[in-house]
């Protein structure tokens, strides 16, 4: 008998015009012991299929209008989930069915102490005191191996980085050793090498306890890592459900295929130096030239330092090293990429060249001219030089503007076209996107994230700039949206010779657009090169633990994370009085450099 | 926690300051000769040149301001222009009072908002949401001045159990505290519920939910204590709300406040009493705020380690 | 819901911690022989020297006593004087006093305490509000321990009345000298009543054991009040927390008659109610000007609309209470002869003017009712409502009869002697104009000055009636003022209560054998 049997669920979410419908006809089985997959792109229910097994549903407005959730539970006895009251579910919630959500950072309640949230459900389901569940839940903390636990029990969850949120959540969920956990996306607002930790953490927990694992995500690397069985999902219906060897190898349904097709795969274009555009499964990826390294730099940064004062009162209380000393260049029609993880500086360097930031000390230089020191006629230049796009292409159009307007904004300010030639140059640029001329005429909510994001290049492009610099321009969108939009950005580069600052955490995207590559660190570039060195030959030692992290797409390439180390990453917050050391970078190979001195204490 | 609350305190000296700057230009620049309110409408022009001199209003204002300035550093807040008692006498007997009253305005104000208001957010778009919402709105548009006389119509003329105002036992509170209360604990009630449905919404509220938390657990430990976040803010802006307030209700409850004090010292021009008043007034709301920061520290652990 | 009760434990714990802090005052309950007044206003002092306003003279005469004394209907009556002499151009006065009178901590009253009592309240040094009373005094005299005699800088033959003014109140020197500053809220006299405490708007009172009548006060104590808000104060007198109250605004008679418990007081005052018209300037410098303004106006119009018919009209420019009043005959309401008068003052349209009053409801309406009624004999009017303060500034700053920024003024005069001077010199003598005396219209006729300046060098009142009677008439109708009405006291108290009532001069009077049952 299967530990979770669901059959043919239906679930709808009231609306204006009578209930709608978001999953249709669900089946859905996971053996005890067994990892299961829930895979699909937004929208496609998966989530709220969860919802639906834990009847947390209940609370967030849902129904489940058909079929039945059946599920083993410790006494044998088997019960249908979806007819249970919502009484025996909250006892069933906790010591039978546990969940990770996706986001640590908002999942714990401030103002709760962490070991006061990890004992509330021992307390509850296990009936122990208070002291009794502390340990317990100190025990739990060494489980998700989280240092220091004891220490950590009277934190409070702000205290703790993002990671570490995650692991206490996971300790929360197992806190009552269920036999179902139900993970949402639970590394998909941590980092790459945060993630390969609490993926590795999961796998072993799973292994140990002999828990039936639900894992949603629609990230194909995860999936390779993890899963027995993958259920695909579409517009919340279950497209295909295989084991992961045959549904990684063959898939059925075409829309398996697409999601296969459209994840990058880091060392995918390891035996090519340039950028290649994604391509069908079976084509070749076809490279494209576009640097001229004759031609004089766009952007050159010299020695840029941005830091942010913290204060406690009106006392200097420390600073954040946000930039570092970075020093980097781009040629026309070169991608450079900026990798790193959260709070490496790559974002403040990106925003310190357009000013929105102010950095400390420095040279930047954008087609040769100074604009370290803005007045009102370099800054104009610098404004139409150099464009931003942004990770949330929602948050960065105003809702009230159509997009015609909003395209047409720096055609204006920068007096390119007046009269009907706005116009046309309005419809040049959607076609350029990819979009249609009618589309001028919408407004930012009757588009896709997809279709927006082209809005804002479109947007960027208005002003003919030589660079535009893309912060995570493709990380909130799915996967297959990711790679069309990836491919406009190198068809632009292409035709109009563009140079971006292509700043990432997402390894293997930034192997399939860049030509060359900085690893940014605590604040300092530790290593620059030409993609292929430092992907093929990684320098030091952060941009190997860097690239060793990256989930593979390929099931018969897991475990490979079992050397890997839990430590943190430090702080780049540091007393006032505390500069950190920066030397030149060394040469070791044509154009790759690489820090050979200490940076924040770990490399 | 003893530095930030000194570094605080000394924080006030330059507001008190400005405030004191602001308050002597302002009431001396307001159109009225005090001196011939003083000396009533009978008096002579002799008698009014007297009292101009004896008040120094014959002299250039910023001598006056200094002479202020001196009085003040000696703790020395002067006389009343009108009565001629001391103003820290004035201001202390009716400091009490006033202050007694809002504290138990806002206790009731505090129980009755916070609690309708998570009544209404737990049973949001139910028949006690809305009726209580009801209620909520009429509080805030009933004016203060019309409560207070129906109140002393119903319970003082016609039952007999309360009096009809005046400083006293624990009875003359009661009416006094719920009207001056009654619009605040609308406020709060609006407040805490938008505050507890923004809250009940968030990821750490179905965390609890999926560890299987009973509904009483998620309403008063993981929601409630959240949600008083930013009522707590609230309560201290209300603070000086119900300072402003009070001068309607003391003045229909015959309340021996400052309130009235105020009215009847600007009435006069007695500017050394307006002034100090003023300058009480905020000292109390820069202590209200340093008080609303500490609880605030109490409940957020963030503000309270950071 | 059990689990509800420790999570509200530190609200509750806090609550009674809050309950323990308050400082609750136990209010004694009132006994029979109490009585509770409520009035509008904050008393200011108790010092009857220094008091400017109504309701804290009207107490200061419950604890002292001056040397005479005005009834319930303002009669000149004696107080600590037995009688007095003057001579014929009435500037010696000697006064026979009162024997075994004392205060009640047992000072002795007598010829020095009285001439204590008159240097202090005429010595500019000591600043005193009621210095006015005292400015015709040249010296006083200790003739002996119970005849003193005040010599006078020129002739006033009202001085009798002066005396009983609340500003000449005979202060016990004792407390003067032992309290100094302090002295306004400790004051007691030989009054009825002796103070037991004092608060701005609480002052407790009691029977004075040594007052100078055996057997009288018959109550008790006294407490008086001051609520301002006119529905709590008539609340309190429904509850039976007071037993008196005043003022009464008309239109809550109504609910005061309709209780058979409580009774209505409601007696014309000395307050005569008036508009001034710059004389001095143009158009009011031409008599058919002024005289036609008084007949645009319907007087019993403006009592019903302003006080609800508790006002009466009037007919001399001071009030009918008052000594030597003379009655004349009232303007009628003449819309068709105010015209003509006007057209043949040269405004046939009339012209432009701004009336000035005060900032309260009835200044207000008292201003709007003008404006109607002068615009039907084509006189523009706007209003201008001055907040106390400006307006006092206004009219005391620009005092010249032709920098004057105020053509016409709303305002009212009452006299709290009882005397025909203070009745009409302070606003009529054309020595008077501000900042001196209150002389607004800027009125200046040698023949009223002339009859004003007699009156007050003779104690013949013979000499004296005939001196204000001229003065009355003249100024009446030479219309000196828009003379509007006279209005009503109002006050209401417990049929239990007796002896207590209004006077004409908005005092509160209390009867020596006052009581409450």
């Amino acid at each position: 008998m299967p530990l979770l049997n669901v059959r043919g669920l239906d679930i709808a979410f009231p609306g204006e015009h009578g209930p709608i419908e978001v999953v249709h006809g669900l089946d859905l089985t996971v053996e005890a012991g067994e990892t299961v997959a829930i895979v699909g792109e937004s929208g496609s229910g998966k989530s709220v299929t969860a919802l639906a097994i834990t009847r947390l549903l209940d609370h967030a407005g849902g129904r489940i209008t058909a079929g039945s959730i059946g599920f083993t539970d410790k006494s044998g006895a088997l019960r249908d989930l979806a007819q249970e009251s919502p009484e025996a579910m909250r006892h069933l919630r906790g010591p039978e069915i546990a969940m990770v959500f996706q986001e640590p950072m908002t999942s714990l309640n401030p103002v709760l102490t962490v070991g006061r949230q990890i004992a509330e459900g021992v307390m509850l389901h296990q009936g122990r005191s208070e002291a009794a569940a502390l340990a317990e839940a100190k025990r739990l903390l060494e489980a998700v191996r989280i240092p220091d636990a004891e220490r950590q029990l009277g934190r409070y969850p702000f205290q703790l980085s993002g990671g570490m949120r995650q692991r206490v959540m996971i300790a929360i969920a197992l806190s009552c050793r269920p036999r179902l956990l139900i993970a949402d996306e639970p590394t998909t607002a941590l980092d790459v090498t945060v993630q390969a930790q609490v993926l590795r953490l999961m796998r072993g927990l799973q292994r140990e306890l002999g828990m039936g694992l639900i894992f949603i995500t629609h990230d194909m690397g995860v999936v390779a890592e993890m899963a027995d069985r993958v259920v695909v999902m579409q517009h919340g219906k279950v497209v295909e459900t295989n084991d992961i060897g045959p549904l990684f190898a063959a898939p059925q349904h075409p829309y398996t295929a697409m999601l296969l097709d459209a994840v990058p795969v880091l060392g995918a274009l390891s035996d090519e130096p340039l950028p290649a555009p994604f391509v069908r499964r079976g084509e070749a990826a076809v490279p494209q030239d576009t640097v001229r390294r004759d031609a004089a730099p766009v952007l050159e940064l010299e020695k840029v330092t941005t830091r942010f004062d913290v204060r406690r009162g009106f006392r200097l209380a420390g600073r954040i090293h946000a930039a570092e000393q970075v020093s980097l260049t781009v040629a026309p029609g070169e991608t450079l990429a900026l990798v790193g993880e959260s709070g490496c500086g790559k974002t403040t360097t990106g925003r310190s060249i357009i000013r929105l930031e102010e950095p400390r000390s420095g040279t930047i230089r954008v087609n040769g001219e100074d604009v370290s020191r803005l007045n009102s006629a370099n800054e104009k230049r610098l404004r139409r030089a150099v464009q931003f796009v942004f990770q949330d292409p929602f948050a960065s159009l105003d809702p009230r503007l159509t997009i015609g307007f909003s395209i047409a904004e720096p055609i204006h300010t920068h007096k390119l076209a007046t009269g009907p030639a706005v116009r046309a140059r309005v419809q040049a640029l959607l076609r350029q996107v990819g979009l249609l001329p009618e589309h001028a005429n919408r407004y930012p909510h009757e588009m896709s994230g997809g279709q927006r994001q082209r809005v804002c290049i479109a947007r960027a492009l208005a002003s003919e700039p030589s660079l535009i610099i893309a912060d995570e321009a493709v990380a909130a969108l799915d996967v297959s949206i990711r790679a069309q939009v990836v491919n406009l950005l190198m068809d632009l580069q292409a035709r109009l010779g563009l140079a971006y600052l292509f700043i990432s955490h997402d390894m293997a995207v930034v192997e399939r657009v860049s030509h060359r590559v900085a690893v940014m660190y605590l604040g300092q570039i530790v290593e620059i090169g030409p993609r292929q060195a430092v992907f093929g030959d990684p320098q030091h030692p952060y941009t190997r633990r860097l690239l060793a992290a990256v989930p593979v797409p390929d099931p018969a390439r897991r475990n490979r994370h079992d050397g890997l180390d839990d430590s943190e990453v430090p702080s780049p917050l540091r007393r006032p009085d505390d500069i950190p050391v920066v030397a030149p970078l060394v040469e070791v190979g044509p154009g790759h450099f690489v820090a050979r001195h200490q940076v924040g204490g770990m490399y | 926690m003893l530095e930030y609350l000194i570094r605080r305190l000394a924080g006030t000296i330059p507001v008190l300051l400005a405030v004191s700057v602001f308050t002597f230009a302002f009431v001396h620049l307001l159109p009225g000769d005090p001196a011939r309110m003083v000396a009533g409408p009978e008096a002579s022009l002799e008698q009014v040149n007297r009292v101009r001199t004896e008040l120094w209003l014959d002299r250039p204002i910023w001598e006056q301001y200094i002479r202020y300035l001196d009085q003040m550093a000696h703790f020395e807040l002067g006389r009343s222009i009108k009565t001629h008692e001391p103003v820290s006498k004035l201001i202390g007997e009716r400091f009490m009072p006033t202050l007694w009253l809002t504290v138990w305005s806002m206790v009731w104000a505090v129980i009755a908002g916070v609690g309708l208001g998570v009544l209404c957010g737990v049973r949001r778009g139910g028949w006690a949401d809305r009726t209580a919402m009801v209620a909520a709105i009429s509080g805030i548009s009933f004016p203060s001045f019309w409560l207070g006389l129906m109140l002393i119509d119903l319970f003082s003329v016609h039952l007999r159990w309360l009096p009809t105002g005046g400083y006293g036992t624990w009875q003359h509170f009661v009416m006094p505290a719920f009207t001056l209360g009654s619009g605040v604990a609308a406020v709060m009630a609006r407040f805490t519920r938008s505050a507890f449905i923004e809250v009940a919404a968030e990821d750490y509220v179905r965390t609890a939910r999926s560890k299987g938390v009973p509904e009483q657990g998620v309403i008063w430990t993981h929601t409630l204590r959240n949600a008083l976040i930013p009522v707590i803010t609230l309560t201290g802006l209300q603070f000086g709300f119900l300072l402003g307030g009070a001068i309607v209700v003391e003045t229909v409850f015959t309340w021996p406040g400052l309130g009235r004090l105020l009215i009847d010292s600007v009435n006069f021009r007695d500017y050394p009493v307006i002034q100090a008043e003023i300058l009480l007034f905020a000292l109390e709301f820069v202590l209200i705020n340093l008080i609303v920061d500490l609880l605030y520290g109490l409940v957020n652990p963030e503000i309270r380690l950071k | 819901m059990p689990r509800l009760l420790p999570r509200m434990l530190p609200g509750l714990l806090t609550a009674a911690a809050l309950f323990a802090a308050t400082p609750f005052i136990a209010t004694p309950a009132r006994a029979a022989g109490d009585l509770v007044v409520a009035v509008s206003d904050n008393l200011t002092g108790l010092d009857p020297h220094d008091l400017n306003d109504n309701i804290s003279q009207a107490v200061a005469r419950l604890t002292h006593e001056g040397l005479f004394k005005l009834d319930r209907d303002m009669k000149l009556v004696q107080g600590l004087a037995e009688s007095y002499t003057a001579n014929a151009t009435a500037t010696e006065f000697v006064f026979k006093l009162r024997q075994g009178v004392s205060f009640p901590d047992g000072t002795p009253f007598n010829a020095s305490v009285v001439k204590f009592s008159f240097d202090r309240g005429g010595n500019p040094a000591n600043n005193l509000k009621r210095q006015s009373i005292y400015v015709m005094i040249d010296h006083t005299d200790i003739v002996d321990d119970y005849t003193v005699k005040v010599t006078l800088k020129y002739p006033f033959g009202a001085f009798p009345n002066n005396l009983a003014h609340p500003g000449a109140l005979i202060v016990n020197p004792t407390l003067v000298n032992k309290f100094g500053k302090e002295f306004t809220r400790n004051a007691t006299g030989t009054g009825p009543f002796e103070l037991i405490s004092w608060g701005a708007d609480t002052v407790r009172l009691k029977k004075n054991a040594k007052y100078r009548v055996a057997g009288l006060p018959k109550l008790d104590t006294l407490t008086y009040k001051s609520v301002p808000e006119n529905g709590s104060r008539l609340a309190m007198l429904q509850a039976g927390e007071a037993q008196f109250i005043t003022p009464v605004p008309p239109e809550m008679i109504k609910l005061v008659e309709k209780n058979p418990d409580l009774v209505v007081f409601d007696k014309p005052s000395l307050l005569s109610l008036f508009s001034t018209m710059n004389n001095a300037k143009k158009p009011f410098s031409d008599v058919r000007v002024r005289q036609a303004m008084n007949l645009a106006v319907d007087k019993k119009a403006y009592s019903k609309v302003i006080w609800s018919g508790y006002a009466d009209e009037l007919d001399s420019p001071m009030a009918p209470g008052l000594q030597y009043y003379t009655k004349q005959k009232p303007w009628p309401y003449d819309v068709a002869k105010a015209k003509a008068l006007l057209a043949e003052a040269g405004y046939p349209n009339g012209f432009e003017v701004t009336i000035t009053g005060g900032t309260s409801t009835l200044s207000r309406r008292s201003m709007e009712f003008l404006q109607q009624q002068l615009a039907l004999v084509g006189v523009k009017v706007t209003v201008e409502s001055l907040e106390a303060g400006v307006l006092t500034s206004k009219l005391y700053t620009n005092p010249a009869p032709e920098t004057a920024t105020i053509q016409m003024l709303v305002t009212g005069w009452s006299s709290s002697t009882g005397d025909a001077d203070w009745g009409i010199r302070p606003f009529l003598w054309g020595k008077g104009i501000p900042p001196v005396l209150n002389n607004f219209a800027y009125y200046r006729n040698a023949e009223v000055d002339a009859a004003i300046e007699a009156g007050l060098s003779t104690i013949d009142p013979a000499k004296r009636a005939s001196a204000y009677a001229i003065a009355q008439k003249v100024a009446w109708e030479d219309a000196a003022l828009l003379y509007l009405g006279m209005s009503h006291n109002l006050a209401a108290y417990t049929k239990k209560l007796k002896g207590a009532s209004m006077r004409g001069d908005q005092q509160f009077q209390l009867d020596d054998d006052a009581s409450l049952d």
